[in-house]
């Protein structure tokens, strides 16, 4: 339990370096920007309590915010995200139920339903973060776009994580 | 009242959500008016150390570019500097300028290839003939001499360095100038050898040396090392080892020294063997 905390925060700490001194300056033609710390949200165990999963997600976008000079995009977009975790994990739980101990990750619970859990919220949270950035309506297509787009590299990326992480244990 | 706090209770999660979204949009619209000003302050220390830190990771990745830059920008300044240029007045004034004629141009170019492991090291340029560059023109790196063109091709040249056992050049100290042979003794590619330096001569370790204009190609004056060690071992010359300015390891630009007036001083020097 105090282990899965500490490498909780390990990986905050982590995904927060990544997003900053990798992906921030990697520039896809200037139309893709991935957000790789949403895995944050995403890889905290079942067992997280609902509130502490939003205060957790709050924290993360806030940092995100700070960091970047916005106020407030990654903080709704990453918020939104939490509680739509919640929402979901009820929605897509398999029969027997989850294992309060593990994550959801690959090796728990098999790659078609990681593949399902993450197909919805990483474009969820990049939709309302690239919406709400633009936050006007008449270029709301384009920002679709460009989430759509950031969505499919950032999914490449937590896979990269996942499978990095998992050959290393 | 009973019955509403068990509705906040089950639903305790999505009011937090809605508390955190609440707290989280609020920013977000402030954020267009006066807040941002000061939130913007507040966070630049924060981002602003961390781009300050990009920035230079940045500038790392990009030395080879800005290493270029530089040094064609250094040939370029060479060129213009004063000792590119041979004066035709014979009076003595003291009003520099550049009404001169051209003695020297440095060319610009890359090691492409060079070794410092063995007892004859050479280096490869990649400029050659088509530069302008023949042999036995002196080739000068950021920080001292490098050696002397050996042999040229059209696009390539080769370079006898310090470091090599047949390289031997005339090198004074700077403060005094005595003068005597500078060799390599092939055991360390930082150190060479200064000969026939007479024991009377002051010699501190810390001494620049530079090379005299006699028998070189090289400007005189060009820096080459400094004494890193010396003791007065056989008869009446100092033996004395030089801590070379060039670390021939980690030398990716020189430039060519092409003296304009080399050909004619030595059309001259050989009239006089001639007549003799």
């Amino acid at each position: 339990m105090i282990g899965d905390v500490f490498a909780n925060i390990f990986r905050f700490a982590l995904l927060v370096f990544l997003q900053f001194f990798l992906l921030n300056n990697i520039q896809f033609s200037g139309f893709v920007n991935p957000y790789l710390y949403v895995l944050f949200v995403l890889w905290l165990p079942f067992a997280t309590p609902g509130w502490l999963l939003l205060t957790a997600s709050f924290i993360m976008g806030l940092v995100i915010d700070l960091a970047s000079e916005t106020v407030g995009y990654h903080t709704v977009a990453t918020v939104f995200t939490g509680y739509l975790r919640i929402r979901l994990l009820k929605f897509i739980a398999p029969h027997d139920g989850y294992d309060p101990n593990m994550s959801p990750t690959i090796p728990s619970l098999g790659l078609s339903w990681f593949l399902k859990y993450v197909v919805i919220l990483v474009p969820a949270h990049h939709l309302v973060l690239f919406c709400v950035e633009t936050f006007s309506f008449s270029d709301f297509l384009p920002a679709v776009l460009r989430a759509l787009a950031s969505s499919i590299f950032t999914i490449l990326f937590i896979f990269i994580y996942q499978f990095l992480s998992i050959r290393t244990k | 009242m009973h019955t509403l706090f068990r509705f906040f209770q089950r639903h305790h999660v999505f009011f937090l959500f809605l508390i955190l979204e609440g707290i989280a949009v609020t920013l977000l619209i402030r954020n267009n008016y006066i807040q941002r000003i000061s939130f913007a302050r507040a966070t630049g220390i924060v981002s602003g150390t961390i781009y300050e830190q990009i920035s230079e990771w940045s500038n790392y990745l990009h030395l080879r570019e800005i290493n270029r830059r530089l040094v064609e920008e250094n040939a370029q300044l060479r060129n213009g500097s004063l000792h590119s240029f041979y004066r035709t007045d014979s009076v003595v004034r003291f009003v520099y300028d550049t009404a001169g004629l051209r003695k020297y141009v440095h060319v610009p170019a890359k090691v492409v290839n060079s070794t410092v492991n063995k007892q004859y090291n050479f280096l490869t340029l990649n400029k050659g003939e088509a530069h302008n560059i023949s042999k036995d023109m002196a080739v000068t790196g950021p920080d001292g001499i490098v050696g002397i063109i050996s042999g040229v091709s059209g696009h390539f040249a080769t370079v006898l360095p310090v470091i090599n056992r047949n390289f031997r050049i005339s090198t004074k100290f700077k403060k005094n100038n005595f003068y005597g042979a500078l060799t390599w003794n092939g055991r360390s590619y930082r150190h060479a050898e200064l000969n026939e330096i007479p024991l009377h001569v002051p010699v501190e370790v810390g001494d620049t040396l530079v090379v005299t204009g006699f028998s070189s190609s090289f400007p005189e004056g060009s820096p080459v090392g400094t004494v890193s060690h010396f003791d007065k071992k056989d008869g009446n010359f100092y033996a004395i080892e030089v801590l070379l300015f060039t670390d021939f390891r980690n030398l990716h630009h020189v430039s060519v020294v092409h003296d304009l007036m080399k050909e004619e001083q030595e059309n001259l020097e050989q009239k006089i063997t001639d007549g003799l």
